[in-house]
């Protein structure tokens, strides 16, 4: 799998680890708003690592997330429980893709209908949350940002009309004929006004590297917005450009290479009608009417032949610098190119009409706006609502083309004459001084709020640029302002953020697990040291090197010895490994149960060995469910109680010396051990001598006998056909204990005590048979000689008095079924290895016991595998193989 | 001489997917993993040609980085592209009034990603 | 950058960045009699533009980047 890919899975696994925990700790403090913005800023980034990929369903989902953060962020929408649930389930899919991802192994993730549905409804959900509780919100914050309204793709046919105030005119006519040239081969051309604001170098914008990346422009232009000041008072930073020019680009790519800075430009998709403006001299000795005539005949025969020899004859006779000529030019280079405009031909026509005078006076050439239809219906007949629409829309088009003013003049006119139609008359007030101020400031907002202002809502709501008629003042501040400020104050905060950076690097386990194995075998060579030694001495008579050796060994052995630890804690794992899971199965396990519980986490930055907090996951798991299941009661039997509603459960963590101790406490109903008594005896597990015997406290560890279970009906949750034995078995195997605590109506303690490390394990050696067996010395409670003489027999138990204290022995060699008397020293006693199993002391008598070693244990695998009397083997240093007893087992 | 150009982002994933595509086009490039950072470093004497930010870090995020950056002498004219995603509209009117010279749009294809850098950066 | 001074010729052999203007400028008010070759530029920032068009010194070699070149022959009003 490619590396980017690994950073991902891991960096996700992480994030969504970090959301989990974020939204339990909403959950206390719902109004936690730098929480929410970390919460945001979590699923953001995932959603924008996702995007590398092409996981579609899981950016799909993602999204939704986003989206559904991003209103609760703002405020829109209050954190809730089910918007939680609704975001960890998502938290899960994501998580459950992951996985996928990692399973394929070639990093891809085959389609799957079942999936995509999931991920569709997933989405579909979250979308919901946002638009049912953020719903009445919502068009109010879709309505105040009217700069985001969509830019339309080209400019409404309205715009055409309006080329009379266009600066096209300046541009010589030449340059305006090629471009239209161009336009007629099929190549788009557009205007380009570029005047960059004035401090643009101070955001990284160089202006005229914008220009020259464009292809070599038809005309251009570049001018300053004022005269340049001497050379001595040049401010170079100030930025006074100003850049013009007909660019053969398609408006659209021109739109998305200013797409950064749209409010420095000016953008039109030329037009032929935009650009076939005549120019020059009126002059009227020309005799234009017999041509006109004649021409408007042949226009409407369609005899373009006849039209383009009339027309080539009025433009011998006239001076070229006539706007007569001009018109005619333009004239005979449509004919050659595009025959069929007859409205161009027509438009061309009228300008050399001497009546008219063209391209000096904006207001009188605007073509009247389309004339309302009749109509006989009452009110707001559905044709002038979609005027009024119309015009709304003309005024939500957010570009500032030349001819602006002309457009609003235009807007301003349907609607006067929508209304007087109408006979609503009393609905015009304001809104000429509505246009002034719109065609001073050269925008469409005024305009735009007028009409929102004065008509029904739903006659402009399709204009995303009329703001709710909330405000009265003439002219609003554009609100998209108001919620930048906000932002701005938002990010402030963002600043005093707690940091939680990456203080530590990623190790693959694998890395880890090699160092381990390599300091497993330092060790056992380094343990073959001392055998070296005594052969040096024995076999080969060379005392002198044997203690060289011997020194050598000690050095070494300290080496290993620091490099082990090192390593060790390399391995180190803060219990919060586990315990970050338990917020969430502690609520959603609650939930399900309908009890309120407050879970209280302590000590979660205690370490202990990477293996040994793995397999705490499990037990504690199961732990933690029996005490959610039978452990807490329900929030009316609490009350009933006089307890507190919600319940607590609080899980602790702490070293003591080489061991980890992890305590799980309750308040809940704890438990009886007569119900344990009666249980036990009802199931077979003791006797009726036992129902009298057992004290209250050896009655309460019955529930981790085999086959016991207190639930009295098999839940859902904890009753998986799994009990406490089950639980201590799994502690047992890590060389770990439990206890149990509990008193009736008060609640339950259980307290684990595990060692902080297992990889290395120290054990006795032993000798038993002629064999050599490795007895962890974490059994071993000490080692004595017992006078044959002093082992008592009662009834058939050998047992022997240690300092005050029956403890009961047995031989090796019978618990391995070898059939060999166990062999006493010299002094005829016996060596004993007293072993602590639970808290009861056990005295293994054996034939010897030896040095103490460090050795690797190595599980048994294969058949052997199931002789649970042996903890695993290991290698010496010797090279031979070392068979490491299990006590526990062995019984 | 190569450009450099500096990448600041609090994921290590889109961190080390810029940093491919950009090593790849001939690019040097330096990374920061929040906006703290990376004025560490542009105060420590990193001169990047071009700057590349993500919006939401922790501890100092791309809004307020931009405003910090810009204030140092040598950043005074230094293109700087703000990483968004497309539903960001605000963020990006926000970074660009404080100074950002455009924006990417996440997921960035390593194309367009060269195609913006040429487009804001002369001689890239 | 890619700046060369001797006597009274500025030669830009590379790029003109932003940071160059005012060393440009400088240059300019000190030298007005002085000379621009700018056959070897390649782009020069618009801050160094606006400079030339409010000094408008003498240039000896317009960029071999014909692009550049008309350009800048349009921005200082010597088109062929």
């Amino acid at each position: 799998m490619n590396p980017l890919l690994d950073q991902f899975i891991s960096e996700s696994r992480d994030a969504i680890q970090s959301i989990g925990e974020r939204l339990m700790q909403l959950e206390n403090t719902p109004d936690d708003h730098e929480l929410m913005d970390e919460l945001f800023r979590l699923v953001h980034t995932l959603k924008g690592n996702s995007g590398l990929f092409d996981f579609p369903e899981m950016t799909r989902v993602l999204h939704g997330a986003e989206d559904l953060m991003d209103t609760v962020r703002d405020g829109r929408l209050g954190y809730s429980r089910s918007l939680a649930d609704q975001l960890l389930e998502a938290m899960d899919f994501v998580s459950g893709l992951l996985d996928e991802i990692l399973a394929g192994g070639d990093g891809n993730l085959p389609a799957d209908a079942e999936r995509t549905a999931a991920a569709t409804a997933l989405t579909h959900s979250l979308r919901q949350l946002i638009t049912t509780r953020a719903g009445p919100a919502d068009p109010e914050t879709l309505a105040a940002d009217p700069l985001t309204a969509p830019i339309p793709a080209t400019p409404s046919p309205a715009d055409a009309p309006a080329n009379v105030t266009s600066p096209l005119a300046q541009i010589p006519e030449t340059a305006r004929m090629d471009a239209c040239r161009r336009i007629f081969q099929g190549q788009p051309c557009s205007w380009l006004s570029y005047q960059p604001e004035e401090e643009c170098f101070f955001k990284g914008e160089d202006p005229f590297h914008q220009i020259t990346q464009l292809p070599a422009p038809l005309w251009r232009r570049i001018s300053a917005r004022e005269p340049w000041p001497s050379p001595d008072t040049l401010d170079a930073y100030r930025c006074l450009l100003h850049f013009e020019s007909i660019v053969p680009m398609d408006l659209q790519e021109l739109t998305d290479h200013f797409r950064y800075i749209p409010d420095q430009v000016e953008l039109t998709a030329l037009e032929p009608a935009m650009l076939a403006i005549p120019i020059g001299d009126d002059h009227d000795g020309i005799p234009t009417a017999d041509y006109l005539q004649t021409a408007t005949a042949h226009l409407r025969s369609g005899n373009h032949e006849g039209l383009i020899q009339a027309s080539r004859l009025l433009l011998e006779l006239s001076s070229p610098g006539l706007r007569v000529a001009s018109a005619l030019r333009w004239l005979l280079l449509v004919l050659e190119t595009r025959p069929d405009d007859v409205p161009l031909l027509q438009q061309l026509l009228d300008n050399i009409h001497p009546g008219v005078a063209v391209g000096d006076d904006a207001d009188t050439a605007i073509p009247a706006a389309p004339s309302p239809p009749v109509t006989g219906a009452q009110g707001m007949a559905d044709p002038i609502v979609g005027i009024i629409e119309t015009q709304a829309e003309i005024l939500a088009l957010n570009d500032t083309p030349p001819w602006l003013s002309g457009r609003l003049q235009a807007v301003a006119a349907s609607l006067r004459a929508a209304f007087t139609l109408q006979g609503q008359l009393k609905r015009l007030e304001g809104l000429d001084e509505a246009l002034q101020t719109a065609i001073t400031r050269h925008t469409s907002v005024p305009l735009a709020h007028w009409l929102a202002e004065h008509v029904p809502a739903s006659a402009s709501a399709s204009a995303p640029v009329t703001e709710p008629a909330t405000t009265d003042s003439p002219a609003p501040i554009p609100s998209g302002i108001a919620a930048g400020a906000g932002e701005t104050r938002k990010f402030g905060r963002r600043m005093e953020d707690a940091y939680a950076g990456p203080s530590a690097i990623k190790v693959d386990q694998a890395k880890i697990d090699r160092l381990m194995n390599l300091i497993g075998e330092m060790i056992v060579a380094k343990n073959a040291l001392p055998y070296l030694a005594a052969r040096a001495e024995d076999v080969f008579g060379v005392r002198e090197l044997a203690r060289e050796i011997k020194g050598q060994y000690g050095t070494i052995n300290r080496i290993a010895d620091e490099m082990q630890d090192a390593i060790m804690q390399v391995r180190l794992l803060p219990v919060s490994f586990v315990f970050q899971r338990f917020p969430r199965l502690v609520r959603d396990t609650a939930q399900k149960l309908g009890k309120e519980v407050r879970l209280v986490l302590e000590g979660e930055s205690t370490e202990a060995d990477k293996n040994v907090i793995e397999s705490l996951a499990d037990p504690l798991v199961h732990i933690l469910r029996n005490s959610l299941d039978h452990g807490l009661e329900t929030p009316d039997e609490r009350r009933a109680a006089g307890k507190p509603v919600a319940g607590r459960l609080a899980i602790s963590a702490r070293s003591e010396s080489d061991r980890v101790v992890i305590e799980i406490a309750d308040d809940g109903r704890g438990i009886d051990p007569a119900m344990i008594r009666r249980k036990a005896y009802e199931k077979g597990i003791i006797d009726e001598q036992a129902l009298e015997r057992l004290t209250d406290q050896e009655a309460l560890n019955l529930v981790f006998a085999p086959g016991f279970s207190t639930a009295s009906q098999v839940s859902d949750l904890s009753g998986r056909g799994v009990g406490m034995d089950v639980v201590r078995t799994a502690v047992a195997r890590v060389n770990g204990s439990i206890d149990l605590n509990s008193r009736p109506g008060a609640g339950t303690r259980l307290r684990l005590s595990l060692p902080l490390s297992m990889a290395v394990t120290n054990v006795m050696i032993i000798v038993s048979a002629s064999q050599r067996f490795g007895v962890s010395m974490d059994a071993v409670a000490e080692t004595v000689r017992v006078a044959q003489a002093d082992i008592q027999r009662i009834k058939h138990q050998m047992t022997t008095v240690l300092r005050g204290r029956v403890v009961p022995l047995v031989a090796l060699n019978d618990l391995l079924a070898l059939d060999e008397a166990q062999i006493p020293n010299e002094d005829g006693e016996m060596a004993v290895v007293v072993v602590r199993i639970e808290n009861d002391l056990l005295g293994i008598m054996v034939d010897d016991c030896r040095e103490t070693v460090d050795i690797i244990l190595k599980p048994l695998a294969g058949f052997l595998g199931n002789l649970r009397g042996y903890a695993g083997s290991a290698l010496l240093g010797d090279g031979s193989v070392l068979l490491v007893l299990n006590p526990r087992e062995l019984l | 001489m190569p450009k450099t150009i500096l990448v600041v982002d609090d994921s290590v994933t889109m961190v080390m997917s810029l940093k491919t595509s950009l090593q790849i086009a001939g690019f040097t490039v330096e990374t920061a993993h929040d906006g703290q950072q990376a004025m560490d470093k542009l105060k420590s004497g990193v001169k990047p040609d071009l700057i590349i930010t993500d919006i939401n870090m922790p501890r100092m995020g791309g809004i307020d980085f931009i405003r910090n950056a810009r204030a140092l002498p040598g950043m005074r004219f230094t293109p700087i592209l703000a990483l968004t995603t497309e539903s960001q509209q605000a963020k990006r009117d926000e970074a660009k009034k404080l100074g950002a010279t455009g924006w990417l749009l996440k997921p960035v294809s390593g194309a367009d990603l060269v195609k913006v850098i040429k487009q804001v950066l002369p001689g890239a | 950058m890619g700046i060369e001074i001797d006597d009274n010729t500025f030669r830009v052999t590379d790029m003109l960045g932003v940071e160059d203007a005012e060393a440009l400028l400088d240059w300019l008010i000190k030298h007005p009699e002085g000379t621009l070759e700018l056959a070897g530029c390649t782009h020069l920032h618009a801050a160094n533009l606006q400079v030339l068009m409010a000094t408008r010194p003498r240039i000896c070699a317009w960029p071999e980047d014909a692009l550049l070149a008309d350009w800048l022959r349009h921005a200082l009003n010597q088109e062929e």
